[in-house]
């Protein structure tokens, strides 16, 4: 384990779509308005979520999401940056983030570009059973694929520590079949226990929350940025009367002692070192101070005609293609072929077989007429 | 033939055909299934990639020597020079300070130390090799090595270059040793100074490019004690950095704050810098500022001080105008970084962005200022700061229509050396041959070029943030951890970036105001300053600054021009530096060629390492994870990369930078972009109870006429004689039969829970295959007179039945 922890991120997953599982995506969404209350920036949040439950016909408090009936918070708030949305929400890709596997042009927001000092928070909130999770209604995550990408991740010093925390019936059975370094699994319930939903809303005519997140939210809304309260603490405060279901956890870093020692804002915030000092001395200057040259070096910029700009120096755009080298090539590993490059070497082929029936025609029409011409043998 | 021969002939061509079918649909269904199933993966050079790892145990892998080349000045008679035998002993002596002073271990770190003695008639060299490098540069060349200057005979010259200032002397060198400056090949002049005071010598400084300096007392000579360590001083953090593994940090100047972080820089080698102006609250309707100035003059009157200054609270949108300061300041600074790191660069303006924590109001310094502790909430994560949003990799440095990296095109590098004095371009623009010169001048520059694939590869981002406080919290200080106010009012964060604060106050009643040249160009020495930091190349410098505090042994406030030593660092317990040292900063750059080769030294070790430690990590996700695919393609990039890693082997062996670092970047980026590639987990877990599921009902539709067929031809075979030319026949379709009854064992064995169904079901869909199995049988009926039975029996009959006219007319006809 690396001995700095320098930033965090946080991946954010509501497996489930459809209004009636409204409070699967608030247990989500409630997640990240902590995370970045306490810290995370969004550029560091990976959020999916596979339903727009604040724009959603049924909801007759459009554009806005609660996980209490009071309506107190607003958990949609005024800036939420959903990087994965709709059917984009897939086993397959929450994976993929979890390894750092993905096409070319998946832009870098929806990436997750940590180090082996980062610390991930990775929550899960959706429908599920023994060993497995659905997602979106249509597949299945199972707890191998799970332990496997974490292992991935780990083996490729994705994370420096991993916070998993699992919001589903039989919760405990998905996270069983972790076997990678450095990571600390939560399941709200064990094998052959439901995870129970909370607070029904009369206005919405649905439930808002599930019990277990209720009671983490509930913990967390007393936690500042700068709080030293540890993951211990935060157990103390579930209890079974309230959550209906056992919690467990597993910590798979014997080497990092118990729950009492981990920070929450080791994973739900936003650690920075800070550092003031300037490695400066009394030389330190640019260009001597002449503040003629800007003006000067900008008048040259603007005199440059596009034709007198070196074009080897200009940043490769993504749709573009250097012909160049070998080396500048920008040729993607797996590169398909397109419709254009199919179209271009079909009509290749088809000239040449074009070419080859003239000839072939040729020859045929020149050697019938031959023989008509040539003598007949004697 | 008669007819009775040939019926049972016929009928035996007909079974035997059929049993050809079987057999083919077998294969071809075991075909299709194992190409469904199956993962493809191509040959791993797990064997190769294992002898790299070993390869990369060595401590001197991948590590870029430096050879420092010593030139002594012996003027002649009167000056305390070294003798002829006396010069490879000062050789190993200077080379084992060196690394004394630097931390470094001499089998870790291949450095050479060669010495030019320059004496009146005689120019003699020595060289110094550290032990662990002996073998590995024995091979290597001086190539052009630097001989005599002429500085020992010419006395004009020696006098005039002694009278220089130190930057003069820098340009004299520079144009001395115009064929060899290059990286990890650099040059130290030892020379008497008869001018200068006993009190102030010896006194060295670092230039601008690849070269130092130090000036002794001339009665003591280049072999004193005193020479030595403080040449040492000036060589181990300039030349010799990076140059053992993990080795940043020196131990005179303290531990390192930076030391230990990885690189920012992305796999292929990228770094974005995302300059922000962040405009706390650009509008003069601020509901708050009534109130904090109400509490801030309170504070200040229960002080007994004057309370903040109500024209400062004049609020306007400052803006910027970043393309000019792209090209004066950051231009040049991705040239001189071009060899280790591709630079690029984008610029925002942004508007309300409050700080997350607020100031306080401090009577003492006349501003609000914001406690260390309070520093790493400073940013609010709601900033919009992400370059993703405002479209990486293009931006608005050029006005938003231009890529921009264009400026790399620009006329600031005209015919500009790094560090050297600005000088106007000689060739006009639009003249002939001004494009030709350009183009040839931009080739000649060594440069980082993205590798095949480095699309796939996201850039690394560091935040570089001007932050205009609120009005109301104007002038804004940030506070280090000794309660002093920061030396720039800057802060960085590992990883994330800088900020500084800009509290420029705008002209009354302007709504809107560019950022005066002043603190633009204060933004760009610190921005370059911390981006050093953040780089890794801190130590180096914090170790030359620090060093005259140290040897002073007074405070740092108290000596004039010179930085003060940082709080909270150790104060050094062994011996004290001698002399004092200056180092000159890179005029138009910041940052100094002989900074960059340490960072290219750092980067290619790591690159390497990361190469063979992210192969070494497929390779075991290969054994362990069995669903991992490994498709030719990603097979052939791993071959690439492993390639590519033995070529930054070998080229970082022979002390050949710019291709090192070339190959080094490449292994890591196809290394990466092997691990990455997304065809590799393409395929999902499936679990023996999903495979039943799946195959179930793909199989058990085949398997039951097949399994029927089987029991029915073993059910005649018992019932009836084989004909002895039958038997051959009968013999081979009882064989396909085991073969087509082998094939779905699977299905059978797995099937076993469901086996009440599909031993419920089976009586109809034997009796829908009899139908359908058996026209040819019906068809045969219905030739021998009874086609009304047989088509009743064939349409609606029952499976039983069916079967049994069938049976049966097979035995009618045997009679026959």
């Amino acid at each position: 384990m690396s001995p700095r922890h320098t930033n965090n991120w946080a991946i954010l997953v509501s497996t489930s779509r459809y209004w009636l599982n409204y409070r699967h995506i608030i247990n989500t969404f409630s997640m990240y308005h902590v995370v970045k209350r306490l810290g995370i920036p969004d550029s560091n949040i990976i959020l999916m979520i596979p339903d727009d439950m604040a724009c959603n016909p049924r909801n007759t408090l459009p554009a806005q999401l609660f996980n209490n009936e009071s309506h107190a918070l607003d958990v949609y708030g005024r800036d939420v940056e959903v990087d994965y949305r709709g059917y984009e929400v897939t086993a397959a890709n929450f994976l993929s983030v979890l390894t750092g596997r993905h096409p070319p042009g998946v832009p870098r927001s929806k990436r997750m570009l940590s180090d082996p000092s980062s610390n991930v928070l990775v929550y899960l909130s959706g429908h599920g059973g023994d060993e497995f999770m659905k997602f979106n209604d249509v597949e299945e995550l199972l707890a191998q694929d799970l332990a496997d990408g974490l292992a991935q991740a780990a083996e490729k010093r994705r994370y420096r520590e991993l916070l998993l925390i699992v919001e589903t019936c039989q919760a405990a059975t998905l996270v069983q079949r972790v076997d990678a370094p450095n990571v600390i699994t939560l399941a709200c319930s064990q094998k052959g226990e439901q995870s129970l939903s909370y607070k029904s809303d009369p206005e919405l005519g649905i439930s808002l929350i599930d019990r277990f997140t209720y009671q983490t939210l509930a913990f967390f809304e007393s936690i500042g940025i700068d709080s030293n309260a540890t993951l211990q603490d935060l157990f103390n405060t579930y209890s079974y009367d309230l959550m209906l279901s056992h919690y467990s956890y597993r910590m798979t870093n014997a080497s990092r002692g118990g729950p009492n020692v981990v920070k929450l804002t080791d994973f739900f915030g936003s650690v920075s070192e800070t550092r003031t000092d300037s490695i400066r001395s009394n030389q330190d200057s640019l260009l001597h101070g002449d503040t003629n040259m800007a003006r000067y070096l900008a008048g040259y910029l603007k005199q440059d005609a596009d034709w007198d700009i070196d074009s080897s120096l200009l940043q490769v755009q993504p749709s573009a293609r250097v012909h160049s080298t070998s080396l500048a090539g920008l040729v993607p590993i797996a590169q398909q072929r397109t419709w254009g490059s199919l179209t271009v070497q079909g009509s290749g082929v088809a000239v040449l077989l074009g070419m080859l029936c003239l000839v072939t025609g040729r020859a045929l029409f020149r050697s019938a007429g031959g023989n008509a011409r040539a003598p007949a043998p004697s | 033939m008669s007819p009775e021969a040939q019926a049972p002939s016929g009928r035996s061509r007909r079974r035997l055909w059929g049993v050809i079918y079987i057999i083919a649909y077998v294969t071809l269904a075991v075909a299709f299934w194992y190409r469904t199933v199956r993962v493809p993966r191509v040959p791993f050079p797990q064997d190769d990639i294992t002898a790299l790892e070993v390869e990369l145990t060595d401590p001197l892998a991948a590590a870029l020597p430096a050879t420092v080349t010593v030139y002594v000045v012996c003027p002649g008679p009167g000056y305390n020079c070294l003798e002829y035998k006396d010069v490879s002993p000062f050789a190993q002596a200077l080379g084992e300070a060196v690394l004394r002073e630097g931390g470094l271990q001499g089998d870790q770190a291949p450095l050479v130390v060669r010495v030019v003695h320059d004496a009146p008639g005689a120019c003699s060299t020595s060289s110094w090799v550290a032990p662990g490098a002996k073998q590995r540069l024995a091979g290597a060349s001086a190539g052009d090595a630097l001989g005599c200057l002429d500085l020992s005979t010419s006395q004009e010259l020696r006098r005039s270059v002694l009278s220089l200032g130190e930057r003069e002397f820098d340009d004299w060198v520079a144009k001395e040793l115009a064929g060899q400056d290059r990286p990890g090949n650099y040059f130290l002049f030892l020379m008497p100074d008869p001018w200068m005071t006993v009190k102030a010598l010896p006194h060295g400084f670092v230039g601008r490019r690849r070269a130092a300096a130090a000036r002794y007392v001339p009665a003591r000579g280049p072999a004193h004690e005193t020479v030595v360590r403080l040449a040492a001083l000036l060589v181990a953090p300039a030349f010799a950095s990076y140059l053992g593994r993990d080795q940043g940090q020196f131990p005179d100047s303290g531990p390192d704050p930076d030391a230990g972080l990885p690189l920012p820089l992305s796999p292929a080698a990228q770094l974005h810098l995302s300059f922000s102006l962040c405009n706390a609250h650009p509008s003069p309707h601020d509901p708050l500022r009534a109130a904090s100035a109400a509490a801030a003059a309170a504070a200040a009157s229960a002080e007994g001080a004057d309370g903040p200054d109500e024209g400062a609270a004049r609020s306007a949108a400052l803006t910027w105008a970043f393309p000019s300061f792209e090209t004066q300041f950051l231009q040049p600074l991705k040239e001189v970084l071009a060899p280790a790191v591709r630079l690029t660069v984008s610029s925002q303006v942004l508007y309300f962005t409050p700080p997350r924590v607020n100031a306080t109001w401090d009577p003492a310094r006349r501003a609000h200022v914001v406690p260390h502790h309070q520093l790493p909430f400073l940013v609010d994560p709601d900033w919009p700061l992400d370059p993703g949003r405002t479209g990486l990799p293009n931006s608005a440095a050029g006005g938003g229509t231009t890529p921009y990296d264009l400026a790399a095109a620009v006329a600031g590098s005209r015919h500009i050396g790094v560090g050297e004095v600005l000088a106007p371009p000689t060739a006009a623009v639009g003249s002939a041959g001004h494009a030709a010169a350009e183009r040839a001048a931009a080739a000649a520059r060594p440069r980082l070029m993205p590798p095949r694939g480095a699309e796939a590869l996201p850039p690394a981002v560091l935040n570089m943030v001007l932050l205009a406080p609120p009005p109301r919290l104007r002038p804004l200080l940030l506070l280090g951890p000794d309660g002093e106010p920061a030396a720039a009012n800057s802060m960085r964060m590992p990883g994330w970036g800088m900020l500084q604060v800009l509290n420029q106050v705008p002209p009354e009643g302007a709504i809107l105001a560019a950022v005066e040249q002043e603190p633009m160009q204060a933004f760009a020495a610190e921005a370059v300053s911390q981006l050093r930091s953040l780089l890794g190349l801190g130590a180096a410098r914090r170790a030359l600054l620090t060093h005259n505090p140290r040897h002073n042994a007074t405070p740092a406030a108290n000596v004039g021009g010179f930085p003060v030593v940082p709080r909270g660092h150790r104060p050094y317990a062994g011996p004290p530096p001698v002399g004092t040292l200056s180092v000159l900063t890179a005029l138009r750059t910041g940052l100094a060629p002989w900074e960059v080769d340490a960072l290219v030294r750092r980067r290619v070790r790591e690159d390497v390492a990361a190469a063979g430690s992210t192969l070494a990590a497929l390779g075991r996700l290969l054994e362990k994870v069995p669903t991992l695919a490994l498709p030719p393609a990603v097979g052939a990039v791993v071959g690439d990369a492993l390639g590519s890693a033995r070529r930054a082997l070998r080229l970082a062996a022979k002390g050949r930078y710019e291709e090192a670092s070339r190959a080094a970047q490449e292994a890591r980026a196809w290394a990466e972009a092997a691990f990455g590639d997304p065809s590799l987990s393409a395929r999902l877990n499936v679990p023996d109870t999903h495979l039943v599921g799946v195959y179930l009902p793909f199989c058990l539709p085949a398997a039951v006429p097949l399994l029927q067929a089987l029991f029915a031809e073993l059910f005649r075979r018992r019932r009836s004689k084989p004909q002895p030319e039958a038997a051959a026949v009968a013999g081979t379709a009882a064989a396909a039969a085991v073969a087509a009854a082998a094939a779905v064992a699977t299905v059978a064995a797995a099937a076993k829970q469901a086996a009440p169904t599909v031993e419920g079901s089976t009586p109809k869909k034997a009796g829908a295959v009899a139908e359908g199995s058996t026209p040819k049988k019906a068809g045969a009926g219905a030739e021998a007179g009874t086609p009304k039975k047989a088509q009743t029996e064939a349409e609606g009959g029952t499976p039983k039945k069916g079967h049994k006219h069938g049976h049966k007319g097979g035995k009618h006809g045997g009679r026959k």
